[in-house]
């Protein structure tokens, strides 16, 4: 299955009121043919896009989805260990599992070297998922991704192993400002959130990494 | 200042409740003085961490901020996502930054209206509180 296929559907086996973080360019424009709401763009790499999931899943009770590659994973360990340790149910992490840079004349990142990289993250704390051999044989994908994410409870990484291949999309016209100033609209604007939300530290309290 | 009061000013004044940073010997009056009545305290393992956290938190309506060294301000990723994230820094070192910020001092006047400046502005900004400063 190629990336943007994978895209399309989860963009559709996702709830409404689910939360999608998209990192990086190539990524962000798969995603936006599929626009949704509540859907966050971030284009540049460098802003620690998992450590602001962790922030918003702090923040709210909806469930994270966040989308990267594996060289944007194995860039950001640490952050993946803070996700781990902070045991938030809601948050859902899924890789694209290359094994090169899909943007960068296909140099070669380590993730596919790793001897097992689901034993590396399930010993961080999470749960893991691995959907490489799913879709061949179902007839509704949407359908059983919806099956497979309804029950699951985070922190939970999903690989998923891609085939190749690149649709030339339209770049994102949302700047990473508005994509976020989006975002919290239609956080803020739903009625929960707004007006019946209960103080951060009770939101935070199920954190194991608490200092107090 | 007393360490109690700027936390009352934060917590009780401006309704800052979240805060994520990394440890810092100038500024353990003020981790001598949390009380989790009134905030949560989540420690990163390193400050874009801990900055990205705090926007995070800032995305869902949440206020929060940064403790942090400003020998770390150097390798912070800013970036233009237009979130006025507050940063709270012990002075260690040469301070070099181009943000926005104020020392600590006693004028509660001017703590304000810096306050006030970066709830209505779209970029991070810094309290500078160096040796002496809060007791």
């Amino acid at each position: 299955m190629k990336r943007y296929t994978f895209i399309r559907i989860a963009s559709q086996a996702m709830c409404e009121g689910d939360i999608g973080i998209f990192v990086g360019d190539e990524i962000s424009r798969e995603a936006y043919a599929y626009d949704r709401p509540s859907n966050l763009y971030i284009k540049d790499e460098s802003y620690y896009s998992i450590s602001m999931a962790l922030g918003i899943a702090i923040g709210t009770e909806r469930r994270v989805f966040i989308f990267c590659e594996d060289s944007y994973l194995i860039r950001n360990l640490s952050e993946m260990a803070h996700l781990a340790v902070s045991a938030k149910k809601n948050i859902f992490i899924i890789v694209h599992q290359k094994g090169f840079y899909l943007s960068k004349k296909k140099l070669p990142t380590i993730f596919n070297s790793l001897s097992n990289p689901h034993g590396v993250l399930f010993n961080m704390g999470f749960k893991v998922h691995d959907y490489s051999k799913s879709f061949s044989t179902k007839r509704n994908p949407i359908n059983e991704l919806k099956g497979n994410w309804k029950f699951a409870v985070g922190p939970l990484v999903v690989l998923m192993r891609l085939s190749n291949g690149t649709k030339s999309l339209v770049p994102v016209p949302l700047t990473t400002e508005q994509s976020i100033i989006r975002l919290k609209d239609f956080i803020l604007s739903s009625t929960v959130e707004a007006y019946e939300r209960k103080s951060i530290p009770e939101y935070a309290s199920n954190l194991d990494i608490s200092g107090e | 200042m007393k360490a109690k009061d700027f936390w009352y000013f934060l917590c009780e004044k401006y309704n800052y409740r979240f805060f994520v940073g990394t440890p810092c010997d100038g500024l353990i009056p003020l981790y001598d003085n949390m009380g989790s009545a009134d905030m949560h305290y989540m420690p990163a393992a390193n400050e874009n961490i801990g900055l990205g956290i705090a926007r995070g938190s800032w995305i869902t309506g949440f206020k929060s901020a940064v403790l942090l060294s400003s020998e770390m301000l150097t390798s912070l990723v800013i970036g233009d996502v237009g979130i006025p994230t507050l940063m709270v820094a012990a002075i260690e070192g040469k301070v070099n930054t181009t943000l926005k910020s104020i020392h600590l001092s006693d004028d509660v006047n001017k703590l304000t209206s810096f306050m006030n400046k970066l709830e209505c502005g779209k970029e991070p900004a810094i309290i500078f509180i160096g040796k002496g400063d809060l007791i």
